[in-house]
């Protein structure tokens, strides 16, 4: 005869650590983007005011919420959904996704191919959320690993990548 | 063979196909505990005498909670919230949705509240907000292409508010789908072209999309062969029950293969010149796809290159080079769309300026390209597309599939 | 030609394969609203290690799974006696089988008695007496689950169940569960959905829904299995802690084709190889799987000549478009049976004659032929005698069956 036990799930503590450190980073990359980037600009205005886009990993996080707030400003809004009016979710199923995406071994569009994490909420505006995630990646990341990333590396002129870039890493981490 | 790293694949909709399938529903609404169904359909398929047959198929063996015929083409919540008093009010047990793609979007918003027992389909909407089987329900597509009997997706609108809302779960899947073939034997011959294209359409996009697998193929390579070895013959010959069948039953294979591995720019842009100027779902398909091939065709050529077996037969396949089979495929696929147009008198449209109305006026103007590529790029199958697709690059599509030129594969934006 | 008559078609099992694929147990079984799973584990899988990849999968979910391992090779009722007492009073909502068919079977009749009431197990037997959906019920299959993991079967003691119920919600197939098969297994596992396979998809009347999973089965089979035998051995490089290599892919395509194999069997009355090779099984120390390869092109044949199987359409799936094309039409059927003997002589150097090559290779002496068909045609009223006969004969020269 066999045995019975009970298994309590462990907690992943060092990829929730990275993920938090790294959406956090990105959560403030992303406003900043918003502010240096016409094209990124231009996104955030096809989304309405009042508008938040939570990117969250279920089920105990970390999330990266951004917003517009009534005047139409892009914001950064943390790192949980608690108490917080979200209207885009896209949300990854796992923490085992969340690193596969976040240590880009697998694209965003290849996360969502292989149903790493899905959508809730309008469809156009996770488009224009998934552009703008995909610019500030660009931004961030060279461009050996950035390609793994985003779908189709766009092509922008050198200036524009490492002004962005210069400013985007200043901003976000240092806060200026 | 094409093994992807990681996969899924799931179609569980039962599918009875045949001649005389309708006959057998009373069993199988038996065997899921339910006895008094609710027939769902449009005035176009009342009109086209299949609720008769239907009705006539069932009746001496089941009692039918009630009929309605109702449905419009743009349901909305306020029919559904109809529906769920009729139901109601005739005690009945379970749906039976006859016709195609708004009715049974229409059945499912249905479903969700009748078994739920709620008032406001509003606290569904959004992906995997049920959690459990809903009444039984039973879809008899009477189109041959939509696949929307296996897709685990309803769109319903609010037209107070002006919104689209996606519900999604695998809950909303009928159980069982009838494929039979009374059911789309009287089609005119232009719609039996444009709806077997959109099957063709589901079946190749899911062959060359991101989210093929192995699975999804199969299904797509069989749609394929079956829809491209009877679509003339049915043209040509209206009658042809057998035929009629074959095409059904290819449009459910492709309706499983899409529903697995979804589709791509074709879509993309089909969806949104019907959005904006209201051009039938099949004709978009059909004028699309060539366009959709040679737009990706630096990502996905050798896929495409084994679409001509399935497409052109053995013979073809085997007096073609293979570097020239991609090619090959989409010119086949640009030679059918020829001839549908020759023996449909030219109704089955080849471009867009080819489209007409009812009245004979061009429904797709230069001027509303803008529109339509601005939605485009926010619609959902774009992400399933293998190249990226901006505004420019509908806008370069868009030109070239406008009076039927082969779309200049070096102006699509590539990877930098 | 075409079914042109009722065709009816059900395949409910969500199939998920690849890296990852145990991580998303936890939210399918969100999607059925079950947050308490009872994993049930085999000693075989125990011995290979299986648990911990599959416990470490809820880490970090909010599921508190229970975890029995040890399912003994031959249930009976007292176990599911255990584990049904188990199960309720743990307050369990799903089943997730891991390993060999043994724990598969006995987790589909644990969860008649789990979703209903205890004295179902009575009002349930037979074919299609269960009438409603069950609890959610999950399996993650080795190869050696041999189709019962795809399959609406299952018995125990004396009780035996058919039901499209019984057929498993959700299937996953892990790169870290299928890695631990010995040769043999793959061999027989292969072996046995190739036949099921191959009968299905060249049906004298084609039904399109069983086609493409046979076809994927076949093609799936005949491009992984020589390549993954023969890189059985080799260790892993540093690079493919990172990609997933061919022998990866191939031997996860192997189970997921055996899975179809099973599921097919069930869709389809079992064809003359799979119930001559069970029998033949009892006379020698070879698998019925292993012996189905064998027998395959011989039945095959036959069924052609008798039935007008399609063996034509065969080669499609087994070699491919470009061959198929190039081959002249009347020769199509004979060029595949050559690929199916050709497997067989593959297999039988890569095995170092372990896989034998004809029955005589096999050790079974003719006159053991007629004792056995005699014994099948007690249990079986529509077996062929004379056909089987010379299917054997044939298998045990190595002729092709050319006339009946």
């Amino acid at each position: 005869m066999g045995e019975y036990k009970t298994y309590r799930p462990k907690r992943k503590i060092l990829k929730w650590l990275y993920l938090y450190v790294f959406m956090w980073f990105t959560g403030r990359a992303i406003k900043i983007a918003a502010k240096v980037d016409d094209e990124v600009k231009k996104e955030f205005d096809s989304i309405p005011n009042n508008f938040n886009v939570a990117l969250e990993v279920l089920p105990y996080g970390p999330a990266l919420v951004v917003g517009k707030t009534e005047d139409g400003k892009v914001q950064y809004l943390g790192s949980s959904t608690k108490d917080k009016k979200i209207d885009l979710r896209m949300i990854v199923h796992n923490i085992e996704n969340a690193m596969q995406l976040f240590t880009f071994q697998e694209s965003t569009a290849i996360s969502f191919m292989r149903n790493r994490l899905y959508l809730d909420g309008e469809i156009p505006y996770a488009a224009a959320f998934v552009r703008v995630f995909d610019a500030v990646e660009v931004y961030l990341l060279p461009k050996i690993i950035a390609k793994l990333a985003v779908k189709r590396y766009p092509a922008w002129s050198l200036i524009r990548k490492l002004s962005g870039r210069v400013k985007i890493y200043l901003r976000a981490g240092i806060g200026v | 063979m094409y093994l992807p790293e990681y996969c899924e694949f799931l179609s569980p909709v039962q599918i009875a196909s045949g001649h005389h399938v309708l006959e057998k529903i009373p069993g199988f609404l038996k065997a899921l505990n339910a006895k008094r169904p609710l027939i769902l359909a449009d005035k176009g398929v009342t009109a086209a005498g299949l609720i008769g047959i239907v009705e006539d198929a069932i009746k001496d063996n089941v009692q039918i909670g009630a009929i309605d015929d109702d449905v419009p083409p743009d349901s909305d919540l306020k029919v559904v919230s109809r529906l769920s008093d009729v139901y109601r009010k005739n005690n009945c047990d379970a749906i039976i949705a006859v016709g195609g793609g708004s009715v049974l979007d229409t059945a499912k918003g249905l479903n969700i509240l009748v078994s739920e027992d709620a008032d406001n389909l509003m606290e569904f909407a959004g992906a995997n907000k049920l959690k459990r089987p809903l009444k039984p329900f039973i879809a008899i597509p009477t189109t041959a292409g939509t696949g929307s009997e296996l897709t685990m997706a309803a769109v319903i609108a609010d037209h107070d508010n002006f919104i689209k809302i996606l519900f999604g779960s695998r809950f909303l899947l009928p159980d069982i789908a009838i494929i039979d073939s009374r059911m789309t034997l009287t089609l005119p011959a232009f719609f039996t072209a444009a709806t077997a294209m959109d099957a063709m359409t589901h079946a190749v996009e899911s062959y060359i999309c991101l989210q093929k697998n192995p699975l999804s193929d199969a299904h797509a390579l069989s749609a394929i062969s079956l829809i491209s070895k009877n679509l003339l013959n049915v043209i040509r010959k209206p009658d042809d029950q057998e035929g009629r069948l074959l095409l059904a039953k290819a449009a459910t294979l492709a309706g499983m293969a899409f529903s697995n591995s979804t589709v791509g720019i074709v879509h993309t842009l089909g969806h949104s010149v019907g959005g904006v100027c209201g051009v039938p779902h099949g004709t978009c398909m059909s004028i699309f796809l060539p366009y959709g091939l040679e737009y990706n065709y630096h990502l996905v050529n050798p896929f495409i290159a084994e679409l001509l077996f399935p497409l052109a037969g053995p013979e073809v396949y085997a007096d073609t080079p293979e570097n020239k089979r991609a090619e090959k495929t989409i010119e086949y696929i640009r030679q059918l769309n020829q001839d549908l147009h020759d023996a449909t008198g030219g109704r089955h449209a080849r471009f867009l300026s080819e489209i007409l109305n009812r009245d004979g006026e061009q429904m797709v103007k230069k001027s509303h390209f803008d529109a339509i590529a601005r939605i485009s790029i926010g619609d959902g199958t774009k992400f399933y597309n293998p190249e990226e697709i901006d505004y420019d690059d509908s806008m370069l599509v868009l030109e070239a599939s406008w009076d039927g030129r082969p779309l200049n594969r070096n102006l699509v934006k590539k990877n930098a | 030609m075409s079914r042109t008559d009722y065709s009816d078609f059900l395949c409910p099992i969500k199939f998920c394969c690849g890296k990852l694929a145990l991580e998303t147990l936890p939210a399918e079984l969100r999607v059925y609203n079950a947050r308490k799973p009872l994993i049930l584990f085999s000693n075989k899988a125990v011995i290979n290690g299986l648990i911990d990849p599959v416990k470490q999968a809820f880490d970090d979910s909010e599921m508190v799974a229970g975890i029995y391992d040890g399912v003994p090779e031959s249930p009976t009722l007292s176990t599911i006696r255990e584990l049904s007492d188990i199960y309720i009073k743990n307050g369990h909502d799903a089943l997730i089988a891991v390993g060999s068919g043994s724990v598969m079977n006995l987790a589909k009749v644990l969860n008649i008695v789990v979703s209903g009431e205890p004295g179902d197990l009575k009002t349930c037997q037979g074919e299609d007496k269960i009438t409603k959906p069950l609890n959610p019920f999950f399996v993650v299959p080795e190869a050696s689950a041999t189709g019962l993991m795809a399959n609406g079967s299952a018995c125990i003691d004396n009780f035996s169940f058919t039901s499209r119920y019984l057929i498993p919600d959700y299937l996953a197939i892990d790169p870290r569960i299928v890695q631990q098969e010995t040769v043999g297994v793959i061999i027989d596992a292969a072996m046995r959905a190739l036949s099921s396979s191959s009968f299905a998809y060249t049906l004298p009347d084609t039904d399109y829904f069983i086609d493409p999973y046979a076809y994927l089965a076949i093609q799936t089979i005949c491009e992984n299995l020589i390549p993954v035998i023969e890189n059985a051995d080799s260790k892993k490089g540093f690079k493919d802690y990172l990609i997933m290599n061919d022998t990866e892919k191939g031997k996860m395509a192997l189970v997921t084709a055996s899975v179809i194999g099973g599921f097919i069997s069930f869709c389809q009355p079992a064809g003359i190889v799979m119930r001559l090779s069970e029998a033949l099984s009892e006379y020698c120390q070879l698998s019925s799987g292993i012996l189905a390869g064998l027998l395959l092109p011989y039945g095959l044949e036959y069924a052609m000549l008798k039935e007008g199987y399609q063996t034509e359409k065969l080669l499609l799936a087994l070699a491919g478009p470009d061959v198929y094309s190039r081959t002249p039409e009347n020769e199509r059927g004979k060029s595949a049976m050559g690929i199916l003997r050709d497997i067989q002589d593959k297999l039988f150097h890569l095995t170092d004659g372990y896989i034998p090559r004809t029955l005589a290779g096999a050790g079974i002496s003719e006159n053991q032929f007629s004792e056995m068909i005699e014994r099948m045609s007690q249990n079986d009223e529509g077996i062929d005698s004379k056909g089987c006969l010379s299917i054997l004969n044939h298998a045990r020269e190595g002729r092709p069956v050319s006339d009946i």
